[in-house]
């Protein structure tokens, strides 16, 4: 055994390059079987070790508005009472009610400064059912306890070790924490969940009253769900058939005419990290993308695997003496057998320490696409585990064929110097399948990564009809202590008055999500038009400092409360106006016959990203922080001056807002954040663009070595006729190109196909031009020529007579 | 030892077939030296590799130690090899990967011998054809004689009964030529049966007796003194 790792080494160490190639093919596959592995079997252990979770139940709405079906997780708030007063033996009725304060302040100890914290998320409402249904640990106090008085409160020991900092957890009972004006008692603290699950509150009190005694049937909010627990069907059913008559009693007739139908039902908690219409907290994921998963790393992992045998079968030749001799000297095909997949397990374990570095720099590059919460509950024995069964399965899929190959060496021909032309021939034209198929994939990317990278700059660079350069903007403040009722137009004439601040103006955001809806009724010629239209509230100066253009009439006045309107291009059609000088004048009115004079038309800008397309809008005018919601600051054009335009500006924030945080975003960097979806994709794409186009490298590498070897007495015999070196180099060369060329063929109008699927998500979009495939193709044949040329210099600078004398 | 009757052996391709030996017989008697010339492509090598149980015959019969071997399996054929017959060839075929002492341990691997035994006997058939102070070199770091007795030492390890060498001396100068003779015929005096192919005449006269070939048939036999 130890000879046979020596010799193993010794022969890894003396083939250096194909080791090196060996390792690293392989490490990239086994890299992505890791991360597919680390991800799914994170996603996989969600809830699964909470007890008997087969018997814990969601309820959930299935609803059905203008013959469009949807489900949903929000409850009712007259639900989780009735089911409790029911009180059955057999179930658990657990609520599980978000709950928002502004402020937590959180007394210390020793005359030290309260603590202070604002909008802490994971607070939640519950009974203390809820301790009953989740294995908790407990570090202080009890589930017994837990919700004794009204006001009790339990916290995890991070959000302990975060609140009372200078205090060990079970010092915490009876300790204060007052949230806005009502004040908490720490009733408990308990470890949090040791698995990853869909409950991750931190936080937990009881339900409050005024949501408690609530009695309504009508309204749905995400943020209240129930869970019921119970070993026994019937139970389940007869809770299920007292919500809906309750509901049938109380808001069915109310939404029915509206248009919607509502019915209630049960989810099993084991899928609930699976479905995302369930989903409140964000945390769970599609099925299909871990079988997607599972196939990319399966993918990666065969290629690598497959890349492994063809360099080693591509060595075989230049083995074949040593293989003839060992069998000529009495080694069993058993015995050759094992030292081949001992040679494959030791590459295999190079890999596998390569890989490690791999998979930590794509956690440090990439990562999104990591689950946020796996790195908490790595479970390493079971990674290892799967590692080691990798490792074997990849050495058994590598090694086998080129086992099977040395098996069939025959040791007569390799001793008399005769190559075995059976490896050569039977395995080429798979070979050369093999090549065209990872360079359609390859080809594929590259054309991919090109488009999207064309699209995501035509995002940025395109005119949006509004200019964004050089503009911050500021979101006012909103909560209470924040001094939210402090007129913002004072900040605005603070600012006003500095030459440095080239013009401001208050309003919703140009190009985002944000803005009021309505229905506007419009007396056109043929009658009564209704116009559905968003409406963007904005101040007089808004149209000025991002140069929306005018086209006619004039900008609106400054009023008290929404008089004047602007109105887009886009607007003119659905109102039946031909001209926008014709709009000017006319009225729209809404339901509660308010009137609203239309006193100009601007020329249609980007109101939200490319994918959709300009739809009507509105600018209307107002005065109150709640609507406008934003500063927007138009920086001086001399960059030198920014450092100083952001210290007045900080100054004068201090002034007016002294309880909130001065942060400002550029308006560039907010209309990139519309893409980044793309943006992601884009990443990876660009990821397996490298990772595709390195893999073929390494087939085209191993083919192109035993091409070499085995057309070295043909160099040999052109050399001796007079071929020069260069022409050597062009006719070996010119096969590869040959295959590459079939691959650009095969993948062009795949990919063509492909991207103009994923460009068409945008509404307005670069055209596909023909110079896309061209530079693909081209930069497939350089990288393949560049892959090629090694082998083909070294075969065809070789000198003819060492070639010639071996027959 | 050896008893070759009618033996024909044909090699075919897609569309010829050609007979390599034709209605050949041979009998090798325990501890000759018989050598075997004949010009470059009368099929002596492929004599040689059937006598070595490399390659099978089609038809005929052959007695190894009044043994029926022709209808052996592969494994068989290995098993039957790797005890009682060591090979020394034109071109060394040394191991480049193992050491001169590795690469002579390994029939002795084959044959299951335990290490401490495989030293002693590696360490004393190195120290016969003189090669001991080389043992952990490489074979590229060795000259043609050298390498040509590491592969010698290799064939005589295991103590076969049979030694077949293949034009021993064809890559080596007359100097290492003689030395392998020499060798050669040192283990052919201590008992060893030698079947030797040669294109050289000198070398022939080191052997008991010489067939000469011709076209897949032996045309003449004599016995050298």
């Amino acid at each position: 055994m130890n000879n046979k790792i020596k010799t193993t080494l010794r022969y890894l160490w003396r083939n250096k390059l194909f080791t090196a190639l060996n390792m690293i093919g392989l490490s990239i596959g086994i890299s992505a079987c890791w991360l597919v592995f680390s991800i799914v079997h994170y996603e996989l252990s969600f809830d699964k070790k909470i007890p008997d979770i087969e018997h814990v139940h969601q309820i959930v709405s299935r609803q059905e508005f203008e013959g469009k079906k949807s489900s949903f997780a929000g409850v009712p708030l007259g639900m989780a009472p009735l089911l409790a007063d029911e009180s059955l033996d057999d179930a658990l009725i657990v609520p599980i009610y978000n709950q928002n304060f502004e402020r937590l302040s959180i007394p210390q100890d020793h005359e030290e400064e309260p603590l202070t914290l604002d909008e802490q998320e994971g607070i939640v409402g519950t009974r203390a059912d809820y301790f009953q249904l989740l294995p908790y640990e407990w570090v202080a106090g009890n589930a017994e306890t837990a919700f004794f008085q009204p006001n009790n409160l339990v916290l995890t020991e991070e959000r302990a070790r975060q609140y009372f900092p200078k205090n060990s957890s079970t010092e915490l009972l009876g300790k204060v924490i007052v949230a806005d004006t009502t004040q908490f008692v720490v009733s408990g603290v308990v470890r949090k969940l040791s698995f990853p699950s869909s409950f991750n509150a931190q936080v937990f009190m009881s339900i409050p009253d005024k949501e408690w005694h609530n009695q309504n049937w009508s309204g749905m909010n995400s943020n209240h769900t129930l869970y019921v627990k119970t070993k026994n069907q019937a139970s389940l059913k007869r809770l299920l058939s007292m919500v809906i008559q309750r509901y049938q009693e109380t808001a069915a007739k109310e939404h029915e005419k509206l248009g919607a139908k509502i019915n209630f039902t049960s989810s099993p908690l084991k899928d609930k990290h699976f479905e995302k219409q369930f989903d409140t907290e964000g945390s769970s994921i599609n099925k299909k993308v871990l079988y997607g998963l599972v196939m990319i790393g399966g993918f990666l992992l065969i290629l690598a695997c497959i890349n492994y045998v063809n360099l080693s079968t591509s060595q075989m030749p230049q083995r074949a003496k040593e293989i003839g001799v060992r069998k000529t000297l009495g080694a069993s095909p058993l015995y050759l057998t094992a030292n081949f997949l001992v040679e494959t397990l030791f590459t295999v374990l190079l890999a596998l320490l390569l890989s490690w570095p791999i998979v930590e720099l794509f956690r440090r590059i990439y990562p999104e696409f990591i689950p946020s919460g796996m790195e908490q509950f790595n479970n390493n024995w079971i990674v290892v585990l799967f590692l080691f069964i990798l490792v074997l399965l990849v050495s058994l899929l590598g090694g086998l064929y080129p086992s099977y190959l040395i098996n069939k060496v025959r040791s007569i021909d390799t001793l008399k110097g005769k190559i075995e032309t059976k490896i050569k021939g039977t395995r080429f034209s798979l070979l050369k399948a093999l090549i065209v198929f990872q360079f359609v994939i390859a080809q594929f990317f590259v054309v991919g990564a090109l488009i999207i990278g064309q699209q995501l700059d035509f995002t940025l660079q395109k005119d949006l009809g509004f200019a964004h350069d050089a503009i911050v903007t500021i979101r006012m403040p909103y909560k209470s202590y924040q001094n939210a009722d402090v007129d913002p137009f004072l900040y605005k004439q603070a600012l006003s008055k500095y030459p440095e601040i080239a013009n401001i103006a208050l309003g919703h955001e140009p190009q985002n999500n944000s803005h009021w809806g309505d229905i506007y009724y419009f007396a056109a010629d043929t009658g009564q038009v209704q116009l559905h239209a968003p409406r963007k509230y904005v101040d007089k100066d808004f149209v000025d400092l991002y140069h929306i253009e005018l086209l006619a009439g004039r900008n609106i006045q400054q009023t008290d409360t929404m008089r004047e309107v602007l109105i887009n291009e886009s607007t003119l059609k659905p109102l039946g106006i031909s001209s926008p000088e014709q709009a000017v004048g006319h009225i729209l009115t809404q339901d509660d016959n308010k009137n609203f004079s239309i006193v100009g038309v601007f020329k249609d800008f980007h109101q939200k990203s490319l994918h959709v397309k300009i739809e009507p809008l509105i600018l209307g005018s107002s005065n109150k922080s709640g609507q406008l919601q934003t500063f927007h600051i138009k920086l001086p054009n001399d960059r030198n001056l920014w450092t100083k335009t952001f210290a007045l500006m900080e100054k004068e924030w201090k002034i007016f807002y002294p309880n909130a945080p001065f942060e400002y975003k550029f308006a560039d960097e907010k209309i990139k954040t519309l893409y980044g979806t793309e943006h992601r994709t884009a990443k990876l794409i660009d990821l397996a663009t490298g990772v595709t186009i390195f893999i073929s490298c390494l087939g085209l590498f191993g083919l192109a070595t035993l091409t070499a070897f085995q057309r070295t007495k043909e160099i040999g015999i052109r050399k001796v006729l007079g071929a020069s070196v260069s022409g050597i180099v062009a006719m070996l060369s010119k096969d590869f190109v040959k295959l590459v060329f079939v691959a650009i063929i095969i993948a062009s109008p795949i990919a063509w196909w492909a991207m103009n699927k994923w460009l068409e998500d945008f509404a307005y979009r670069i055209d596909i031009e023909w110079w896309i495939f061209a530079l693909a193709g081209f930069l497939a044949v350089v990288v393949a020529l560049l892959t090629v040329s090694w082998q083909a210099v070294r075969a065809a600078v070789a000198n003819p007579v060492d070639s010639l004398r071996d027959e | 030892m050896i008893k070759i009757t009618n033996l024909q052996k044909y090699y075919r391709t897609e569309e010829v077939e050609t007979v390599a030996l034709n209605n050949l017989t041979i009998h090798v008697k325990e501890g000759e030296f018989v050598a075997v010339m004949g010009p470059s492509g009368c099929g002596k090598s492929t004599l040689l590799n059937i006598v070595g149980l490399l390659d099978d015959l089609d038809e005929g019969s052959y007695l190894f130690n009044n043994i029926e071997v022709a209808k052996f399996n592969e494994r068989k054929r290995s098993d039957l090899r790797k005890h009682n017959i060591g090979f020394v060839f034109q071109s060394f075929n040394l191991i480049d990967e193992l050491t001169v002492f590795e690469n002579v341990e390994l029939p002795l691997v084959y044959t299951n011998v335990p290490a401490a035994e495989r030293k002693r006997r590696v360490e004393e058939v190195l120290e016969k054809v003189q090669i001991m102070h080389r043992r952990n070199h490489f074979p590229q770091q060795l000259s043609g004689g050298q390498q040509q007795r590491v592969a010698v030492a290799r064939a005589v390890v295991n103590t076969p009964k049979l030694i077949l060498a293949d034009e021993p001396t064809g890559n080596l100068d007359s100097n290492n030529g003689n030395e392998v003779m020499h060798l050669l015929t040192e283990l052919n005096e201590a008992g060893t049966t030698i079947v030797m192919v040669t294109h050289s005449e000198h070398d022939a006269r080191f052997a008991d007796r010489v067939i000469r070939m011709l076209d897949g048939q032996v045309i003449m036999e004599t016995t050298t003194f």
